[in-house]
């Protein structure tokens, strides 16, 4: 069998060494699907569509303001941490779902993390070998899906408080795509005043990450990453990956020795399907398993020699395919293509997300005075009403656990401290999805607590004119005459409030 | 020796290339502290800028670095290594008894001997690492432990504390596996010395169909089990708080708190 590659002369034998592997392909066209929505970068926003439903396959933060899909790590955890009130039978179907259909296939290919390491390992240093120790090494990431995935979410959820604690303590996606997309935008300088020591702490993990990624082949993938241990449990059964013919095989181990990752054998659950081991195998054992459509089930083209850079099964330098298969492939590309373009256009052009509000809510400002209407009591209330008090409005949401935790703790001592004196608002998101918040309020706020409770207009318009996007709590403090004199999105503390209530008093 | 020269070339830019790697993550790292312990909040863009101020310039000297590297490796591409063998011991193990059969005598005797070994080994190790375990999971279970509803440094402390049991059961692990890695070996020279005397008894090749058949029905039951998974939970609301989680910023999970 001809190598291609060898054949070719000059500039076109460069190029066919260097232009990109068909894996390489697919990764760039899942990272941009699982990040359509483009437009987020622009305007500083994450995408708040009805997408949002599905989760996409591999590590990817929903608060990227280009992630076009959740988060199955992230579902899961707050899947998790709401089981005091239903079972997570949804994300676990999902997560049973990807891992039988593609298992860690999903880690070669379609993980944007797992591309950004790829690409950080090309840089051209010293490389760390796998050995006995990154072997064992590789358990650890089962120490954190059972640690930080599973029994701390569910024990803190028993205390009706949720923690997503691996997103919260440990993930690099979040910082890196999350907190990075959204600090970078203008719009949201507001988000600076949040930074602190847990911020602090997950910049220093990410640069360790980054780094380790450069001299360690996939650092957080191997030793780390709970999604792909999550995986790794369905290989031996997924519809994708990697098979060897045993008959076949001779034991040379060429095939193990090749691999960048901690295999003990060929297809087992660290395997992500890179395919490089195919090209290497003597006698032709190891191939894809799945549908021929999109990758051939076995392309070896006899041994890789040194000008051979690439050494992609997917190039498929060997047999050529029938005709049926090639036309088969074509359909499919296109379909791909039609999807990813399709993607594209509705989340940057067709879904423009809600109405922009004008924002003028700053302090020194007159805020902005919408009327909202009550949930425990039929009426409206409006800013204007609570003139000649010191007024604390809260903006809040059912699913912020930052926002529920400030208002069971912080918020109550308002009213301890200052009585009828200081008028407490808290203004919930008018997106309610069916969820009763009176009752929620009754269940999680009872009490003496002092709140007028009532709900945003619509298009969150007064939540937005105080420069509020899509990050709960923001607290607003407004003096006697209505002037805004206190702002903060996040999380605040009593005796913060308590120096600006006092100064107004 | 024009390889040679290449090849240390190349190592002589890597070892610059990671020193100053390193050197940027530190003085990242570093940057980030100082502006915590700094004091100066709230941060701003502004504030956050003149921090990093200092380490700009050893960023752009770093990508100037990478980018340098590409070149190098466009004009003088390094020779790619010819891949080396590493054998799985029990992966040899199983091809072994599949080919070659069944040992007799006292070849036999001493394979089953390492096999009970093995076996002996892993439930002394699993028996060891239950009672190991009980420690952590009492403490997990243990809900007043996490009281505070936060993982502040008390928490940690005391979570870190009650897991070295389980570390040292994981430690005891590696050396129960590092054992079997040693018997299997000892049972691989068994098994050659037995095919050079000609101690094997062939055994009929076991079809190929029967592992096929488990993997089969595995993926069928987990199939029907995602749907109806899916399905149940579409219904029960758990894909509405799937929607609802991830279209709000999680501040928490991109470090903001």
């Amino acid at each position: 069998m001809e190598n291609k590659v060898e054949n070719k002369k000059g500039f076109r034998a460069w190029l066919a060494a260097h232009r990109p592997s068909k894996r390489r392909i697919i990764q760039l066209y899942a990272a941009l699907l699982t990040n359509a929505n483009l437009k987020g970068f622009g305007n500083g926003q994450i995408y708040q569509g009805n997408a949002k439903f599905a989760c996409a396959p591999g590590l990817n933060c929903y608060s990227c303001p280009a992630a076009s899909a959740s988060c199955p790590l992230g579902a899961l955890q707050n899947a998790l941490a709401g089981t005091n009130t239903k079972l997570p039978y949804y994300v676990f179907g999902i997560l049973m779902l990807y891992g039988l259909l593609f298992g860690r296939w999903i880690c070669g290919f379609l993980c944007p993390f797992g591309l950004i390491q790829d690409l950080l390992h090309k840089i051209k240093t010293p490389k760390i070998k796998k050995n006995r120790l990154t072997r064992t090494a590789s358990y650890f990431k089962y120490v954190i899906l059972v640690v930080m995935v599973v029994i701390l979410p569910l024990i803190y959820a028993l205390q009706d408080f949720p923690l997503p604690a691996f997103c919260k303590y440990i993930c690099p996606s979040g910082t890196l795509l999350g907190a990075g997309g959204l600090l970078s935008n203008e719009s949201n300088t507001d988000l600076f005043g949040m930074l602190g020591p847990l911020f602090t702490w997950k910049f220093v993990l990410l640069v360790v990450f980054i780094l380790g990624a450069v001299f360690i082949y996939r650092f957080f993938c191997r030793f780390f990453c709970p999604l792909g241990a999550i995986y790794g449990l369905f290989n031996k059964i997924s519809f994708l990956g990697m098979k060897l013919d045993r008959p076949k095989c001779v034991d040379c181990g060429l095939c193990v020795g090749q691999c960048e990752m901690d295999i003990h054998h060929v297809g087992d659950h660290e395997c992500i399907s890179c395919g490089k081991c195919v090209n290497v195998c003597p006698t032709g054992a190891i191939s894809y398993k799945g549908p021929k459509i999109l990758l051939a089930p076995n392309e070896v083209g006899g041994r890789p020699n040194s000008k051979q850079i690439k050494v992609d099964p997917c190039d498929h330098p060997g047999t050529p395919l029938p005709r049926k298969t090639k036309i088969a492939r074509a359909i499919v590309a296109a379909s791909m293509a039609i999807l990813l373009a399709g993607g594209l256009v509705y989340y940057n052009f067709i879904d423009k997300g809600p109405e922009p509000v004008e924002v003028g809510g700053e302090i020194g400002n007159a805020c902005p005075d919408y009327e909202m209407t009550l949930y425990e009591t039929a009426g409206t209330i409006k800013p204007s009403d609570t003139r000649g008090k010191v007024t604390v409005i809260n903006f809040w949401y059912i699913y912020c656990s930052a926002c529920v935790k400030e208002l069971q703790t912080e918020f109550p001592l308002i009213h301890q401290e200052y009585g009828d004196d200081v008028e407490v608002i808290v203004v919930h998101s008018n997106q309610e999805y069916g969820v009763d918040i009176p009752e929620y309020i009754q269940d999680n706020f009872p009490g003496d607590t002092g709140y007028t409770h009532c709900r945003d207009v619509e298009n969150e318009a007064f939540f937005k004119s105080l420069g509020g996007t899509s990050a709960w709590p923001v607290t607003v403090i407004l003096d006697q005459d209505g002037v805004i004199v206190y702002k903060v999105i996040g999380s605040t503390t009593f005796e913060e409030m308590r120096s600006v209530i006092d100064g107004l008093l | 020796m024009a390889q040679e020269r290449i090849k240390k070339l190349h190592l002589i830019y890597g070892c610059i290339l990671s020193l100053l790697l390193i050197a940027v993550a530190i003085a990242l790292i570093v940057s980030c502290l100082h502006i915590y312990n700094s004091g100066d909040r709230p941060y701003s863009p502004t504030s956050i800028s003149a921090h990093f101020q200092s380490v700009s310039l050893l960023v752009y000297a770093a990508i100037a670095a990478v980018i340098g590297g590409i070149a190098l490796h466009l004009i003088l591409p390094l020779p790619a290594d010819r891949p080396k063998g590493v054998k799985d011991d029990l992966a040899m193990l199983r091809h072994q008894q599949e080919r070659a059969g069944s040992l007799t005598g006292a070849y036999a005797q001493g394979a089953e001997r390492k096999q009970k070994e093995r076996r002996l080994s892993k439930c002394i190790c699993c028996i060891l690492f239950v009672l190991l375990m009980i420690m952590p999971s009492l403490y997990f279970m243990d809900t007043d432990h996490f009281s505070v509803a936060d993982l502040n440094e008390d928490v940690i402390r005391a979570l870190i504390y009650s897991l070295v049991p389980a570390i040292f059961g994981l430690i005891l692990s590696y050396f129960c596996k590092l054992f079997c890695q040693q018997s299997i070996r000892q049972e691989i020279d068994i098994w050659k010395e037995a095919i050079k005397e000609g101690c094997v008894s062939p055994t009929p090749q076991t079809s190929a169909s029967v592992p096929d058949r488990r993997i089969f029905y595995a993926r069928t039951i987990i199939g029907i089990i995602a749907l109806v998974f899916i399905i149940v939970g579409v219904f029960n609301g758990g894909a509405m708080d799937v929607l609802l989680k991830a279209i709000a910023i999680c501040t928490e999970c991109i470090g903001l708190g």
